[in-house]
């Protein structure tokens, strides 16, 4: 009986020896990771049919969720006008919008005005299949300021009922943007 | 399919007219712990004939005439003992050997732990059960037992749920080994091949002085097979074809013992399933298909003092994830709710596409036990897991085949375990155990890790001590001290390397009792702590979960969580074993239990997301399993089986989240022992309600509970020898009335139905001796 005793304890003293002895050895760091898949950035740029000032209008968070908040810029438009709209997506300081024109028929942006007299008028881009993607576009507007939203869907189904209009409601597909952004009408 | 089972009735019926006499069968089993004793032999005296046992205990002997019989029951190690048996019908009875005083003075005797679970509630899944559910995931096969559920992420992903509590709170024990798998979600199953092992039994208790942490909502034990030790090779094949899904599975075994060297037995098997898409009534759950390989491998040797194995196996898994559950933002899972459909349906494929995952569990385990004295052994265990995950996300620019988690786990487990006697009564064993666990993310991935690289040491000693009182009333009692730490290493968003340490020591008792009223009625009682120091995705989670549209937040502020949990666990036979009866009762408190909470709403570039924070609470849960057996005549006989749970959150005053609705199955079984050349028919369907989940906190969930539903089953099975081996043939159905319904513990509830019928055949060949 005594033996077991003994021989029990000194299995126990290794085992919590082995436990102790490597306390000095860090953990090796993953290293910092470059995220691809994050889009940190919209722009829109307005340029007047008729010539003049392009305007901008942005929605930047540049650590993705949690951190730092997200923030807004925007411009003035003149009433009465119309735009080419063109849209451009950033992750980090590189641009991704060629990565989602070369995947067009997987992808659609789709606008809609908030509140406020500025106007989407139509899709003036097509994918392989002859559906819109929604890169370049054209608008117009009127007089009161107001926000305006810019939603890009991964997947939509682009033959449903009004989507190829850019009506989102039966798109489908999962959101890869979804912002709202304030615009101002001279 | 009604005709299908009334033909089934019919011809059960014509067969079981044939000639057919009593059946006396039953189960060889220890006096003192009622485990079973393997291939003890039965001799009716007074006709001379002899039958055996098998491995676990079960016997049967057929062809008899009314009348009374004596009964010789002998086992290596046990006196003989004689018992009295008057047979008028069909007899099932329980035969009781003295059998541990001896056990230690021989360790030829097979050691079947006689000290463990005295007290606990716990129910086991043997090798018959286990192949009537064939093809189904561990998960669900535990699920078939009273008190167990299944926390599923679409048809793919299970895992099992004990008496409320699931994931990183119930310990699964494979081989003797705490199965350390990258569970810290429930998108992650176990990845265990069920067919590696004979017999599943589920602790139903908090035991993490056995078992260490993590036993707070019970233990699934996935049984060692114990080796062959006589010369002679024997197995089986065993295949399975399933409806939906269009797949099947099969698994084939030989083991054998090596000739001239007694007591060296050998071991192998291998397994594979194979499903595409699943279907519900109405439409395709697109990108849901599965395809697994196991194996394994044993050797091992035993003489009266020494006894040294060796076992490897692995498990391989890949599994799309339904492929409408990826959604983007708040605004897409509501969407996803209102429209009552997926928002992707395609037609039926094998092929399996992001988001999906690839998974790899090798187990590596040695052991060696040495009996150090006449009464005394010690056992000491040592295994290696090595895991490998993979889990690919949709992405852009062709990434998709890049994964979005790479993950490499790698854990040293060992353990010394001292069976001893002081004195004697009283018995049992004192042991040590230590961890060592390293997680590496593997670079490439382009994408922010979930789990920090980490490393978790863990030491621990136990003492559990057993003492029969008289013949009937056994007690036990014991207590651990373990310590764990814990060093991360991981990455801040603003990129600045952060390396915290965190330090747990946590201490559990047990004390339990076993009391055999009389023959009939047998009382199972325990009171044992368990504890669980948060797992680092509780700590340092930080990201988007695209399945569920929300943002996770650890907190690496959270403690252990420690439970102490009481079960009552009556067992009674009735009207001379008539009606048996089971019923566990329980109730588990909880400090500082962790769990997900909403905490306000993100607005991000994708849009708006809930933030759900990891928080403690203190909870109580309690229950009610209840089991009934009914034998209505010579071949019918009914059982049902309800489980209750109500889990409540102490602090805030509310029901918790995701706690199993109540449940309750009844099975109607027509069985013949034989009829003709076929034996062992069984027949008969069965009929499942879940009802509606109604006890929910307030304001948490995204949508309504699912409702009230019902499921029929069926399920018929026989066997034949065929050419000196044994055919068994078997078939079960599923959701037979093709019923449409959500279930409430499936997370993918939101997006889809849950499976429509399904039909599984399954065929079995056993071979050699």
């Amino acid at each position: 009986m005594k033996n077991n005793w003994k021989c029990a304890t000194l299995l126990l003293v290794s085992t919590l020896a082995m436990n102790a002895c490597k306390d000095d050895d860090e953990v090796i760091p993953p290293g910092p990771v470059n995220e691809e898949e994050l889009i940190t950035a919209v722009h829109l740029f307005l340029t007047p049919t008729g010539g003049g000032d392009t305007a901008e209008f942005s929605f930047t968070d540049p650590d993705g969720s949690g951190g730092v908040g997200p923030t807004y810029d925007w411009d003035t438009l003149q009433s009465g006008t119309t735009f080419i709209g063109w849209v451009k997506v950033y992750n980090g300081t590189s641009e991704i919008t060629p990565e989602v024109i070369n995947e067009g028929t997987a992808h659609q942006f789709f606008y809609d005005v908030i509140s406020g007299g500025l106007q989407w008028t139509g899709y003036s881009d097509v994918d392989s299949n002859g559906d819109p993607i929604g890169v370049t576009t054209t608008w117009a507007t009127q007089s009161t300021s107001g926000e305006l939203g810019i939603t890009l869907i991964h997947q939509p189904n682009k033959d449903a009922p009004g989507v190829a209009g850019g009506d989102i409601a039966n798109a489908g597909g999962e959101t890869d943007v979804s912002v709202g952004i304030p615009y101002v009408i001279d | 399919m009604r005709s299908i089972v009334l033909i089934f009735f019919f011809l059960a019926g014509v067969l079981a007219r044939a000639q057919c006499t009593l059946m006396l069968s039953g189960r060889v089993i220890d006096a003192h712990d009622r485990t079973a004793l393997e291939y003890a032999a039965i001799t009716i005296v007074e006709l001379e004939r002899t039958v055996q046992a098998d491995a676990d205990g079960n016997f049967s002997i057929t062809d008899l005439c009314p009348g009374s019989y004596t009964l010789l029951v002998s086992h290596v190690g046990c006196d003989p003992v004689q018992r009295k048996v008057e047979l008028r019908e069909d007899l099932s009875i329980d035969l009781k050997l003295e059998h541990h005083a001896h056990e230690l003075h021989d360790a030829e005797v097979k050691g079947k732990r006689p000290d463990e679970n005295v007290g606990q509630a716990h129910k086991e899944l043997d090798k018959s059960a286990m192949e009537r559910n064939g093809g189904k995931t561990l998960a669900e096969m535990l699920a078939t037992l009273s008190g167990v559920n299944t926390l599923n992420s679409g048809p793919t992903i299970s895992k099992p749920v004990i008496h409320g509590l699931s994931g990183n709170r119930v310990l699964i024990l494979n081989q003797g080994i705490r199965q350390e798998d990258q569970q810290w979600g429930t998108e992650h199953a176990p990845n265990l091949d069920p067919f590696s092992s004979d017999k599943l039994t589920v602790v139903k208790g908090a035991a993490s002085v056995q078992y260490g942490s993590d036993a707070l909502g019970g233990v699934v034990i996935t049984e060692p097979v114990d080796l062959p030790r006589v010369a002679g090779i024997n197995g089986e094949v065993r295949a399975i074809g399933q409806f939906n899904g269009r797949g099947g599975g099969g698994n084939a075994m030989v083991q054998g013992g090596v000739k001239g060297v007694h007591g060296l037995g050998w071991r192998v098997q291998g397994s594979g399933r194979y499903l595409g898409d699943s279907q519900t009534p109405e439409y395709v759950l697109s990108n849901t298909g599965v395809s697994e390989a196991g194996g394994s491998a044993s050797l091992g040797y035993r003489d009266h003092r020494w006894n040294a194995s060796a076992y490897y196996s692995f498990f391989t898994r890949e599994l799309g994830i339904l492929r409408a559950a990826h959604i983007g933002n708040l605004t897409d899972l509501n969407n996803a709710i209102a429209s009552g459909e997926p928002w992707y349906i395609d037609d039926f494929t094998y092929e399996v596409d992001a988001p999906r995952q690839f998974v790899q569990h090798h187990l590596l385990k040695a052991e060696a036990g040495y009996a150090i004295s006449e009464h005394d052994r010690i056992v000491l265990t040592y295994g290696y897991q090595a895991d490998d995950r993979q889990e690919y996300d949709i992405r852009r620019a062709g990434r998709s085949s890049t994964p979005s988690i790479d993950l490499f786990l790698s854990t040293h487990t060992a353990d010394a375990v001292l069976k001893h006697w002081l004195g004697k009564h009283i018995h049992g064993k004192f042991g040590v155990n230590g961890i060592y666990q390293e997680n590496t993310n593997l670079p490439g991935t382009g994408v922010r890790p979930l789990i920090p690289n980490y490393r978790k040491r863990s030491g621990g000693v136990f003492l559990l001590e057993h003492f029969p009182i008289g013949r009937m009333l056994e007690l036990e009692a014991g207590g651990r001290v373990e310590s764990t730490r814990l060093d991360v290493a991981k990455y801040t968003l603003d990129d600045v390397l952060i390396t915290p340490q965190h330090h747990f020591v946590n201490s559990a008792l047990s004390i339990g009792a076993n009391w055999s009223v009389r023959d009939s009625l047998r009382v199972r009682f325990n009171i044992g702590s368990a504890y669980r120091p948060p797992h680092v995705s509780e700590l340092y989670s930080e990201g988007l979960h695209h399945g569920a549209a929300a943002i996770e937040t650890g907190d690496d502020g959270l403690q252990s969580e420690r439970s102490l949990k009481g079960t009552l666990d009556l067992e009674a036979t009735w009207m001379k074993g008539k009606l048996s009866t089971e019923l566990t009762f329980y109730a588990d408190r909880i400090n500082s239990f962790i769990y997900l909470r909403p905490n306000g709403v993100e607005l991000t570039i994708r849009g708006a997301f809930p933030v759900f924070q990891y928080v403690a609470t203190d909870a109580f849960l309690y229950g009610l399993d209840a089991m009934l057996q009914y034998r209505l005549s010579r071949h019918w006989s009914l059982r049902s089986k309800t489980s209750l749970v109500r889990g409540r959150d102490l602090v805030r005053d509310e029901w918790l989240i995701q706690m199993p609705s109540d449940r309750t199955e009844t099975a109607l079984l027509f069985a013949v022992p034989q009829a003709g050349k076929w034996s062992v028919l069984e027949v008969g369907p069965s009929s499942m309600v879940v009802f509606k989940q109604s006890r929910v906190p307030v304001g948490v969930d995204f949508s309504d509970t699912p409702g009230t539903y019902h499921l029929l089953g069926l399920s018929a099975s026989a066997t034949r020898t065929l050419r000196k081996g044994e055919l068994r043939l078997g078939l079960n159905a599923n959701n037979l009335l093709n019923t449409t319904y959500r279930d409430y513990m499936d997370r993918f509830r939101y997006y889809a139905d849950a499976r429509g019928i399904d039909l599984t055949i399954w065929i079995r060949y056993s071979f050699g001796r």
